[in-house]
C-alpha cells in the first residue's frame, strides 16, 4: 500500500471532515442570516453551550473509549446541581466552591455505583445506566419538587459571566478547551492513558497482560460522573437555577455519544480520540444554532440531531465493514459493530 | 460422469495483496477433495468465493457447467453449496430440529408443524446414525454434536457441495472418527465435498483428491493414496522441513527447579502436581479439553487455586491475579490469540509495551522514544514483517501476530523467568513454526522456564524435554523426550 503523506492523512482524518461539515454548515447560514450571525451575542452562547456540552462529549467519549458507557451523567449532573442550589441558599457564609467540591464527591459515589453493577455483578452498562438515569432524575424530582431552585451567589454567577479580556468568549469555553486538551494529552502520552486503551479494546488480555481492567474503568465511571457534575454546574450559573427540566432537556448523553461517533470513538472501546469527539460536539452545537437562527422550530434540531446520530453509525458500520473486507476478515457479529454494553 | 465444481481461473486481490491467481481445479462428487496449504496460500479466501462471501475479480465458478453467479452466502445455499466453518452458523437456544431446519420448518396454515418436524429430522438423524435428540436444545450437546447438527443442516438443504473449514479443530479423537464416518456417508451419496485442513494425517485418512495452493496460486494436484507425507510438506512449502525438529539447537543445561506444584486443584483440574526446572522446555500433551489451558491459568493468577501448592523460584506463592504472576516474572502466550492475546485494533506498539508501561514512563507520561525503541528491538529479535510501528495487529498474519506476544514477553524490561506458551503454532504456517520452535529452545538457552502446551503431539514430544500428559483435569504420567513416540504418548492421553 502507498504510504500516506502527511496532507493526505489529515484530508482523510475523521477531524478534518468534521471541521468541512462545520464550516459548510456555517456558510449556508452566512449566506442567508449573514447579519445574525457576526452578533456577538449569538456567537457567545453558542460557546456557552459548548462549555458544557464539551464537557459532557470528554466524559463520555473518555468512557466510551476503555468499554464502559454511562447513560445517567446528566441525571447526575441534574440531581447533583439541585443539592448543590440548595447548599448554597442555606449557607450563604461558606464559600460556593466548598459545595462545589461536595457535591463532586456525591457525583463520584454515583460513578461508583455504575462501576459496581457493571463491573462486579457484570450487568450490561447500556441498560443499567439507562435505569439508573430515570432512578436519579426520580430523587430529583421528589427532592426539588419538580420546582426549579434559584442560585442567587453572585460569585458563582460571574464564573459564567466573565469573558476572556473583553472579547465575547466565555472563560468557560476556555476552560472546556483546557480540560479537552489535557485529557487528550493523558490519552495519549500517560501510562494510564495507554492503559484506557488498551482495556477497551480487549480486556480479557489487558488482563492477562497484567493490567487490571475493572479498575480503569471504574476509575473512568468516576471520572465521567465528576467532569459531568463541572458541567452541570457551569450550566446552573450559565441559568443561575438548578432544576430538573433544565440540564436533560440539553440532552448532553445523546450529543456526547453522537459526537462521540462521530469522532471515531467505538463502542467496542480502544478506538477514537478526544479531538474527533470535540469536532463532533462542535459540528452538533453549530449545525443546532444555525437552524435556531434561521427559525427552525425546536422538534427539527431534535430530529436532525438523532438523524446525525444514526448517520453516524451507519458510516461508522459501513467504513469498520469496508476496512475488514479489505483485510479479509471476516465480520463478525451484526455489521461489524458490537452492540453498546457487549463489551464490559 | 456424475456431478462437478470446477473453478475456471478465479483471482481475487485485496489492496496490496493478491490472494488467489489463476485457480483453476474441478471436484467431482463422490470423492473428497483435500485443500491444503500454508497460511495464508488461500484456502479460506477460496472457501469465502464458494460461499458467496467474496466475488472473485476474475474467473468462473461453474456447478456441471452452469456458471454460478454468487452476490451472498444466500445465492451459494440456493445453488447447492454450504460451508461450514469453524464458528456454528446455529441459534444456541434452540432445538436441534429447529436448527436443521432453520428457514425452512414444516407448517401447517402458517403454524410450525411440531410432529412432523420432529419426525423429518429424526429421519435424517437415523440415516446417519447420529444418537441426538431432535428435541434437546443446541446448547447442551457438545461441541461436537454441534458441529454434526451444522452438517445435517446442510444435508437438509439438499447441498450438492459441501465444503468444511479445519472441522476437526476443536474435536478430540473419538469425535474426529464420528465426523470421518460422516464424510463418508456423504461422499457415498455423491455429494461434492471439499476438505480444508492443516492436519497431514487427516488428509490422508479422509480425502481422495489433493490440491495444494502456495500464495495463492495452484501448485499441483494430487491423487490421495499414490502421494506420501513428504512430498505433499514439499508442494506445500517449497522446500524439505523434514529436518526441523533434528536441525533445533536444543538447550543441553538444565538447571534448577524454578517452579513447582504441588497437589493443585481448581475447578477444572484435580491434584495436579510437577516441575519445571530452568532451561526446561515442559511439554503438556493431551485431548482438547484435557485441563492443560485450566493448569496453567490457575497458576498464573487468572482462574482460582481451591487447594494445593505452587513454589516459584523458591518461594511459595499464591497469585490473585495475572498481575502478581507477572510482577513475579511469569508470562503467558495464552491459547486464542485473538481473544486473549492481542488487542487487534491497537498498534503493534501498544500491544508489545502493555505489560511493562510502568517502565517506560518519565513520571506520569510515557517514554514514546523507549517505547519505540522496545518495539523495534522486537520486530528485529523476531523478524516480525510489518511496515511500521503504528500498524494495527489486525492487519498482521497469524504467525506475526504470536510474535508479536513474544515479543512482548521478552523485552529487557520483562524479567521473564517462566514463559507459558499455550498452543503457540495454532494457525500458523510450516515456515514459521520452524521459527518459534528455535525461538523456544532460545529462551531455555537463556535459563528461561518454557511450558509449552500443545495438541500437536509431533510438535510436543520434539520440541519439549518432558512431557507432561493429560487426561479429564489430571495428569496420567510424564514421558522423556528420549522415550516418547506419538503412540505412547497418545496412549496415555486416551487411557480409559
Amino acid at each position: 500500500m502507498p504510504r500516506l503523506t502527511r496532507f493526505q492523512k489529515i484530508r482523510q482524518s475523521r477531524p478534518f471532515l468534521l471541521i468541512a461539515l462545520t464550516v459548510l454548515v456555517l456558510l449556508i447560514l452566512l449566506l442567508n442570516n449573514g447579519k445574525e450571525v457576526f452578533n456577538g451575542g449569538n456567537a457567545t452562547q453558542l460557546m456557552n453551550r459548548l462549555s458544557y456540552q464539551g464537557l459532557f462529549v470528554t466524559a463520555m467519549a473518555c468512557l466510551l473509549m476503555s468499554g464502559g458507557f454511562d447513560f445517567s451523567i446528566a441525571s447526575q449532573a441534574a440531581l447533583c446541581t439541585i443539592f448543590f442550589a440548595d447548599f448554597v441558599t442555606f449557607y450563604p457564609n461558606v464559600p460556593w466552591i466548598v459545595f462545589a467540591l461536595v457535591v463532586m464527591a456525591m457525583a463520584a459515589c454515583m460513578g461508583l455505583i455504575n462501576a459496581f453493577f457493571s463491573q462486579v455483578l457484570n450487568l450490561m452498562p447500556f441498560i443499567c445506566t439507562i435505569g439508573m438515569s430515570s432512578v436519579w432524575l426520580g430523587v430529583a424530582n421528589w427532592y426539588s419538587r419538580g420546582l426549579a431552585k434559584a442560585v442567587n451567589v453572585q460569585s458563582f454567577s460571574a464564573v459564567a459571566s466573565s469573558r476572556l479580556f473583553n472579547s465575547p468568549i466565555p472563560l468557560t469555553f476556555v476552560f472546556m478547551i483546557l480540560v479537552i486538551v489535557l485529557y487528550s494529552l493523558l490519552l495519549k502520552y500517560t501510562r494510564f492513558g495507554r492503559s484506557v486503551m488498551v482495556a477497551g479494546g480487549n480486556p480479557t488480555a489487558a488482563r492477562l497482560a497484567g493490567l487490571d481492567p475493572r479498575k480503569i474503568k471504574t476509575a473512568l465511571y468516576v471520572n465521567a460522573s465528576v467532569i459531568a457534575v463541572i458541567a452541570g454546574l457551569i450550566y446552573t450559573a450559565q441559568q443561575r437555577s438548578a432544576a430538573t427540566g433544565g440540564l436533560p432537556q440539553a440532552t448532553p448523553e445523546m450529543r456526547g455519544l453522537t459526537s462521540s461517533m462521530l469522532g471515531g470513538v467505538s463502542f467496542m472501546g480502544g478506538a477514537g480520540g478526544l479531538t474527533g469527539a470535540f469536532f463532533g460536539i462542535i459540528l452538533i452545537e453549530t449545525l443546532a444554532y444555525s437552524l435556531t437562527i434561521m427559525n427552525l422550530p425546536a422538534w427539527f434540531v431534535l430530529f436532525v440531531n438523532g438523524m446525525l446520530l444514526v448517520v453516524a453509525l451507519t458510516v461508522d458500520s459501513v467504513a469498520t465493514k469496508t476496512r475488514m473486507r479489505r483485510l479479509g476478515i471476516r465480520s463478525s457479529g451484526a455489521g461489524g459493530m458490537v452492540m453498546p454494553g457487549m463489551s464490559r | 460422469m456424475g456431478d462437478y465444481l470446477e473453478f475456471n481461473g478465479i483471482g481475487k486481490s485485496f489492496p496490496g495483496v493478491r490472494a488467489l491467481d489463476d485457480i483453476s481445479f474441478r471436484a467431482e462428487s463422490g470423492k473428497v477433495t483435500a485443500l491444503l496449504g500454508e497460511n495464508g496460500a488461500g484456502k479460506s479466501t477460496l472457501l469465502k468465493i464458494m460461499s458467496g462471501d467474496y466475488k472473485p475479480n476474475e474467473g468462473t465458478l461453474t456447478l456441471d457447467g452452469k456458471t454460478l453467479n454468487l452476490h451472498s452466502p444466500h445465492d451459494a445455499i440456493n445453488a447447492g453449496i454450504s460451508v461450514i466453518y469453524q464458528e456454528r452458523q446455529l441459534v444456541p437456544s434452540l432445538s436441534v430440529m429447529e436448527n436443521i431446519f432453520l428457514g425452512a420448518l414444516p407448517t401447517k396454515f402458517g403454524i410450525v408443524n411440531y410432529p412432523k418436524l420432529k419426525a423429518d429430522c429424526q429421519a435424517i438423524l437415523d440415516k446417519f446414525g447420529l444418537p441426538i435428540d431432535p428435541t434437546a436444545a443446541l446448547v447442551s450437546l457438545s461441541i461436537a454434536y454441534q458441529q454434526m447438527v451444522e452438517i445435517m443442516k446442510a444435508y437438509r438443504r439438499d447441498s450438492l457441495v459441501i465444503a468444511f473449514d479445519e472441522p476437526t479443530a476443536p474435536l478430540t479423537d473419538r469425535e474426529i472418527e464420528i465426523l470421518f464416518g460422516l464424510i463418508r456417508q456423504l461422499k457415498e451419496e455423491g455429494k461434492i465435498v471439499i476438505y480444508v485442513s492443516h492436519r497431514l494425517k487427516e488428509i490422508f485418512e479422509v480425502t481422495d483428491e489433493i490440491i495444494v495452493l502456495k500464495d495463492g496460486r495452484y501448485v499441483a494436484s494430487m491423487v490421495t493414496a499414490d502421494t506420501s507425507e513428504p512430498e505433499l510438506i514439499k508442494a506445500m512449502v517449497g522446500r524439505d522441513i523434514g529436518d526441523t525438529y533434528a536441525n533445533l539447537k536444543r538447550n543441553d543445561t538444565i538447571g534448577d527447579i524454578l517452579l513447582e506444584v504441588k497437589n493443585l486443584t481448581t475447578r477444572y483440574v484435580t491434584d495436579v502436581s510437577f516441575k519445571v526446572r530452568k532451561g526446561e522446555v515442559l511439554g503438556f500433551a493431551g485431548l482438547v479439553g484435557a485441563g492443560r489451558t485450566e493448569v496453567m491459568q490457575a497458576v498464573f493468577g487468572a482462574d482460582d487455586v481451591l487447594s494445593g501448592e505452587i513454589i516459584f523460584d523458591g518461594e511459595p506463592v499464591k497469585f490473585d491475579t495475572p498481575h502478581d504472576a507477572i510482577e513475579k516474572g511469569m508470562a503467558l502466550c495464552p491459547e486464542d490469540r485473538k481473544d486473549q492475546g492481542l488487542v487487534l485494533w491497537r498498534s503493534l506498539e501498544d500491544n508489545i509495551s502493555m505489560p511493562v508501561l510502568d517502565k517506560l514512563t518519565i513520571g506520569p507520561f510515557i517514554n514514546t522514544k523507549k517505547t519505540a525503541e522496545l518495539t523495534k528491538a522486537a520486530i528485529k529479535k523476531f523478524d516480525i514483517k510489518t511496515s511500521s510501528l503504528d500498524k494495527r495487529v489486525i492487519e498482521l498474519s497469524g504467525g506475526n501476530q504470536q510474535k508479536v506476544i513474544l515479543g512482548r514477553w521478552t523485552s529487557d524490561l520483562c524479567e521473564t523467568k517462566l514463559l507459558i506458551l499455550d498452543e503457540p503454532t495454532k494457525g500458523i504456517d510450516v515456515g514459521t513454526k520452524a521459527e518459534i520452535y528455535q525461538i523456544v529452545c532460545d529462551f531455555a538457552k537463556q535459563g528461561i522456564g518454557v511450558v509449552f502446551i500443545s495438541s500437536e503431539l509431533t510438535e510436543v514430544i520434539n520440541v519439549a524435554d518432558t512431557i507432561v500428559v493429560m487426561q479429564n483435569g489430571r495428569i496420567n504420567g510424564e514421558i522423556k523426550r528420549e522415550d516418547a513416540t506419538e503412540e505412547n504418548v497418545l496412549a496415555l492421553a486416551m487411557r480409559d
